[in-house]
């Protein structure tokens, strides 16, 4: 994403037009800068991060069934 | 390498026909969600049953919630048996769905889903526009608290000059 992109994206995310779904959206609580970080990265590395986010709490759980066994 | 990029390697390997679906096709299209469950919708065929049993089989598949010594192997015939399964591999949690609710099965998932290069992988995945609706389908708590990100994912997306990357 270009610098100019990411302004405009963030411009819209700050000033969402009355009624949209940006606007409902932060309403809402939505993290939209963690959506405009998440559009920097390519498709390959959002999964690769959720992924290993999502494969740490399973050793964390496994680590405390095994504790508490 | 993840889990779940392990898991799309093999299906994807062992040429599987299948669409990402749910919070994963979301978060690879840039969204904050995260979940255990990596979401695939199927081709219900034979020769697919085959190829998804092949690729998944090194990875232990069995049913979530039932004791791993009373679980049935599963495989093949299970697939025909049956439409939807929530798996616990080796790999983690995988949800092979043939059907989704709103939404249909492959052939009308396939319609509009997107192709996406995860670097030496590349699969399909569901479009916005399908998770939204089958989201909106399922209709329960969880699925509408994620609305609100994903109708706006979907808004910002459309004012990308790439909207696929």
């Amino acid at each position: 994403m270009t610098r100019e992109e990411e302004n405009r994206l963030r411009h819209l995310i700050e000033n969402p037009p009355e009624g949209s779904d940006i606007a409902e959206a932060k309403k809402f609580g939505v993290d939209l800068y963690g959506i405009l970080e998440n559009l920097k990265l390519t498709p390959a590395e959002r999964l690769r991060r959720a992924a290993e986010e999502t494969d740490f709490v399973r050793r964390l759980r496994k680590n405390q069934d095994k504790a508490s066994s | 390498m993840s889990g779940v990029e392990k898991l799309l390697k093999a299906l994807v390997d062992n040429q599987v026909k299948f669409i990402v679906v749910g919070a994963y096709a979301a978060i690879m299209q840039g969204s904050t969600l995260r979940t255990d469950d990596l979401d695939i919708c199927y081709e219900r065929t034979p020769d697919n049953y085959k190829r998804i049993a092949f690729a998944i089989g090194p990875f232990k598949p069995r049913l979530r919630g039932i004791p791993e010594n009373l679980a049935a192997p599963f495989d093949e015939h299970s697939l025909a048996h049956g439409t939807n399964f929530t798996l616990m591999t080796d790999l983690g949690s995988l949800d092979l769905l043939g059907e989704m609710s709103g939404v249909g099965g492959y052939r009308q998932i396939v319609a509009d889903a997107k192709v996406i290069n995860l670097g030496g992988v590349t699969c399909q995945v569901a479009s916005l526009d399908t998770i939204i609706r089958s989201k909106e389908a399922a209709n329960r708590p969880k699925d509408h608290a994620t609305l609100p990100e994903l109708r706006a994912l979907r808004l910002i997306q459309g004012k990308k000059e790439d909207p696929n990357g």
